[in-house]
């Protein structure tokens, strides 16, 4: 057991290594120079076992979705690493490439945009099975209605167009989708922000029934905390392009240490009435990834800051098992 | 919305029809303009009293109202107006149809690539696009009937070319905003190649809007290509085209009125037609106008 | 009516005439709001919270939709029996709506103080210096820093939270008696939302005016309401006190929303969820309208509407369990 855990957690799924995104801001028409980056991403690291869910959070504008889209190939890295079961995807060959893409699927914040309104449901599923697999139509078939019922969806409803559903249904619909080619990683991005309260927990048993049932893993972001508190393992919360604290689930939000971390919790409402939080008031904006402010990015809005944070880059610490922190407060 | 979808048209049959008809509010007189003339142009030898490119000399000159025989008056050389408007439909439906059917397709297909490719392919297909925007429909027409000669084709080559752009500029506006939708990026993530996504995804989302924008351009075709036969630019002189008959009665626009007026007036009504019926379209069919409605 | 009073509703209808049949979007809705109160109107897309305070302000989009019945007694006078133009006076004055999206409030082109000193509706008998002061003076009251300053700016020029300030000012230029927050379902950054409810309690200290917050977010009710209106399918199906509803919730539907939203405090294994999905408005079910989606269903539930049971003074609740209980 010892040893197929250390196994298990010597190689991870996925691994990001400093991985970083930068945007060119160009300007000019006929000579376009750079005359900036948007630093979204800007060295990252983290690493999903097989089976568990790793959240990043932090507000928008913190590089959370550039990062799931860097891990989905949608946006090409600017420097950095990316593991897949131990090995660069940067040396991927083209069939080791369609592995991956096969491996990593998605699902979206907008069940409205997730579903090409034009194209029954029955379509819409087969596309990624069509896309990569050679299948008859009868196999096709079977395996539409079979995701279907995994998502808790009637047979009935592949002959049906998007419009029919609810945003709960669709959620489950673009969920079956992106089970089809039965992915190891779902990047989930703010899979339950757009539906109603009586649906949230109805998708989110969903997503953690089918992670057990597949031994799934899930990258997602989220901004509201309590959802991630539910559905995650691993937690890393972000702050301008840059990972400032990550830690167990559990650990993050009973002991959080970085006052990012606790200025987010404190800014999340109780869903009771009567539970009070320390308030902690976070001054001015989050400034522009063009030009993020020198030493520790946080300082200029941060309630604690004292001298070295303007000026020296704080310094990943340990300050506790699993628990990582970027703050000279440690 | 389920309930609309379940209780669609075809279980009820006619009065279905006619209810959804009268929901559609569809514009009666420009639609019945554009069927009158569809019928005129496939009809045009059975419905025209007499041929269009032969008069009889001893009729020439004859003013409208007159006589039964020649209900629009003839021309300088006998040939019966109402003939000649009659096959002058069929012209004009002829070349348009073939000037836009040319038009729309290489105006999408360009407006596709370039929308969906972006980057240099999308600079130069727009600059090109932009180019020919500005070069005046006429010239070009000059140019392509030096170089191919009179007739059907150098007027058809000449009206799709000055059409492509403004269509391709449409749809690749539309094709950007079709590309940011999720489940676009969702199949690039599936790993669903360039040309399945165009086709399944992004087209039948741009759809409407070529519906739309064709059928706006097709008044802008009637009136270029008889600009251009007006200018002598299009068919040989004698052949009937509504332009060419308003230009043959330009010199006695006072004496004899009718050779260049009846024409002229079925341009006008013609074209008012197909852009009232474009309107309509572009509000039935729009969705964004839709929602605001 | 006391005169602690301000907004009197009683069973308020508004439909919609559409081509397959009358969706009864408000189907007798009844709440009563005092000066000063902040009620929260709870409910899912489709349960008619946004079309109530619509109705409030009688912008209930045309055509098709209609209060077709009740009453809304605003200050001792009944909305509905309003013209279209003192309406529209009333809106400007007594009752504001402000959204919680301070871009699409405000007009890029204009500087804060015209968009300000243009909601004075200045009739040119008021000096200019006075007008800008006025302004001056408003957006103190939000606690804008360096307001002077500030009222050249452009919305461009301004933080996020400072615009939310802005549209704040706006609201409050003429001393409404009730605010409308309407929120959208989409929600903004922790960090943003409370900078936002922190600007409506300022708001509601300066000006002492009630606020109806329509919502889906039990953390915003939580936070910031007096009472609350759980709304399902139109109806208004429990209302009490903030803490008598979290904690002593009657309706099946309000006890299966709060059991169904993940806590920050404490780790939960699994989340009940409610199964099924919300009602639509045009395919009403006969009797009550959470009745296939209840856990408690019977019988007498797919009948027939189960009328109000009073379970205290200020709480409500609409479910036939409460009958045997003796309410």
């Amino acid at each position: 057991m010892q040893a197929a855990d250390s196994v298990a957690t010597a190689e991870p799924l996925i691994a990001a290594e400093d991985i970083k995104k930068h945007f060119r801001v160009t300007s000019g028409f006929v000579f376009r120079k750079t005359v900036g980056q948007v630093r979204a991403v800007d060295g990252v690291s983290f690493s999903i076992p097989q089976g568990e869910t790793y959240s990043l959070v932090g507000e928008s504008g913190c590089g959370k979705t550039t990062t799931a889209k860097v891990v989905l190939l949608v946006e090409a890295l600017t420097s950095g690493r990316l593991q897949f079961r131990g090995r660069d995807i940067q040396s991927f060959n083209a069939d080791q490439l369609n592995e991956y893409r096969e491996s990593v699927q998605a699902v979206f914040q907008d069940p409205w945009s997730s579903l090409n309104p034009r194209l029954k449901i029955e379509s819409i599923i087969a596309e990624p099975l069509t896309a990569h697999r050679r299948l008859t139509k009868a196999e096709l078939r079977s395996q539409i209605l079979s995701l279907l019922e995994e998502v808790g969806l009637h047979p009935s409803h592949a002959y049906r167009y998007p419009h029919e559903f609810s945003g709960g249904q669709r959620q489950r619909i673009a969920i079956a989708r992106a089970l089809a080619l039965r992915p190891k990683l779902i990047v989930l991005d703010e899979p339950v922000s757009a539906l109603d309260v009586s649906i949230r927990a109805q998708i989110m048993n969903l997503l953690k029934q089918l992670q057990i049932d597949h031994n799934l893993s899930y990258l997602l972001i989220a901004h509201q905390l309590a959802t991630v508190r539910y559905m995650s393992h691993r937690v890393g919360v972000m702050y301008l392009g840059k990972i400032v604290e990550e830690a167990d689930s559990q650990e993050l939000f009973r002991n959080p240490h970085h006052p990012y971390t606790r200025a987010l919790i404190s800014a999340s409402l109780s869903s009771r009435p009567g539970v009070e939080r320390e308030e902690i008031v976070l001054t001015g904006e989050v400034p522009s990834p063009i030009d993020p402010p020198p030493g520790c990015t946080f300082h200029p809005r941060c309630p604690s800051v004292f001298e070295p944070c303007a000026d020296e880059v704080p310094q990943l610490q340990t300050v506790g098992p699993g628990h990582t922190v970027t703050c000279h407060l440690y | 919305m389920t309930t609309l979808a379940e209780e669609g048209a075809p279980s009820r049959g006619i009065s279905a029809l006619i209810e959804q008809t009268r929901e559609l509010r569809v514009p009666w007189i420009p639609t019945t303009v554009i069927i009158v003339l569809v019928i005129l142009a496939v009809f045009a030898p059975v419905l025209a009293p007499h041929d269009p490119k032969v008069g009889s000399l001893l009729d020439a000159r004859t003013a409208p109202f007159q006589t039964w025989e020649y209900p629009l008056g003839t021309d300088f050389t006998g040939k019966d107006i109402l003939s000649r408007l009659i096959y002058g439909a069929r012209t004009s439906a002829f070349i348009s149809m073939f000037a836009l059917a040319a038009g729309v397709v290489v105006g999408t297909v360009l407006g596709l690539i370039s929308g969906y490719a972006g980057k240099w392919v999308d600079t130069i297909i727009m600059r090109i696009a932009d180019a020919t925007m500005g070069f005046p429909s006429i010239l070009l027409a000059m140019i392509i009937v030096a170089i191919v000669g009179q007739g059907l084709l150098p007027i058809i080559l000449a009206v799709a070319v000055s059409t492509w752009p403004r269509i391709a500029r449409m749809i690749r506006g539309e094709v950007l905003s079709v590309k940011d939708q999720d489940y676009v990026t969702l199949s690039k993530i599936a790993g669903v190649s360039p040309s399945v996504i165009i086709w399944r995804h992004v087209f039948p989302n741009v759809l409407n809007t070529l519906m739309v924008i064709t059928s706006l351009s097709v008044a802008g075709v009637i009136l270029t290509e008889a600009s251009l036969s007006f200018l002598g630019l299009g068919l040989p002189p004698g052949d009937p085209a509504w332009g060419i008959m308003v230009a043959e009665g330009r010199q006695s626009l006072v004496r004899m009125w009718w050779i260049s007026l009846f024409p002229g007036l079925i341009i006008t009504i013609v074209v008012m037609a197909f852009n009232f019926f474009g309107d309509w379209l572009r509000d039935t069919l729009d969705p964004k106008l839709r929602r605001v409605r | 009516m006391n005169n602690d009073t301000l907004l009197e509703v009683r069973d308020l209808q508004t439909h919609f005439f559409t081509r397959t049949g009358v969706v009864k979007a408000v189907d007798g809705v009844s709440f009563d709001l005092n000066r000063g109160e902040t009620l929260g109107i709870v409910g899912e897309s489709g349960s008619g919270k946004s079309m109530t305070a619509l109705s409030l302000m009688r912008l209930v989009p045309e055509p098709g939709g209609r209060t077709v019945g009740g009453s809304i007694m605003f200050d001792g006078e009944d909305l509905l029996l309003k013209g279209r133009d003192e309406m529209s006076d009333i809106r400007g004055r007594d009752i504001c709506m402000i959204l919680q999206d301070p871009m699409t409030s405000l007009n890029p082109v204009l500087s804060i103080g015209d968009q300000l000193i243009e909601t004075f509706r200045p009739d040119g008998r008021e000096a200019a210096k006075s007008l800008w002061d006025r302004g001056v003076e408003l957006l103190r009251k939000v606690r804008i820093p360096a307001a002077d300053i500030r009222m050249r700016a452009y919305p461009h020029q301004m933080s996020g939270g400072m615009r939310q300030r802005v549209v704040g000012a706006i609201a409050i230029s003429r001393s409404p008696k009730l605010l409308i927050a309407d929120e959208p379902t989409t929600s903004l950054d922790a960090t943003i939302q409370l900078q936002y409810l922190r600007l409506l309690k300022d708001i509601q200290e300066q000006t002492g005016a009630a606020i109806i917050f329509i919502t889906h977010d039990f953390g915003i009710v939580a936070r910031m309401c007096d009472r609350v209106a759980v709304m399902y399918g139109g109806k208004i199906v429990e209302i009490a006190d903030v803490s008598e509803l979290f904690y002593n919730p009657k309706h099946p539907y309000t006890e299966a929303l709060l059991g169904s939203v993940p806590d920050l405090e404490e780790d939960v294994d699994w989340l009940t969820s409610i199964s099924g999905q919300p009602p639509q408005l045009d395919n009403m079910p006969p009797g009550c309208s959470f009745e296939p989606r209840c856990p408690y269903a019977f019988e007498r539930c797919t009948e027939e509407y189960p009328r109000e049971f009073t379970i205290s003074d200020k709480h409500l609740a609409s479910c036939w369990r409460l009958d045997d209980a003796g309410c």
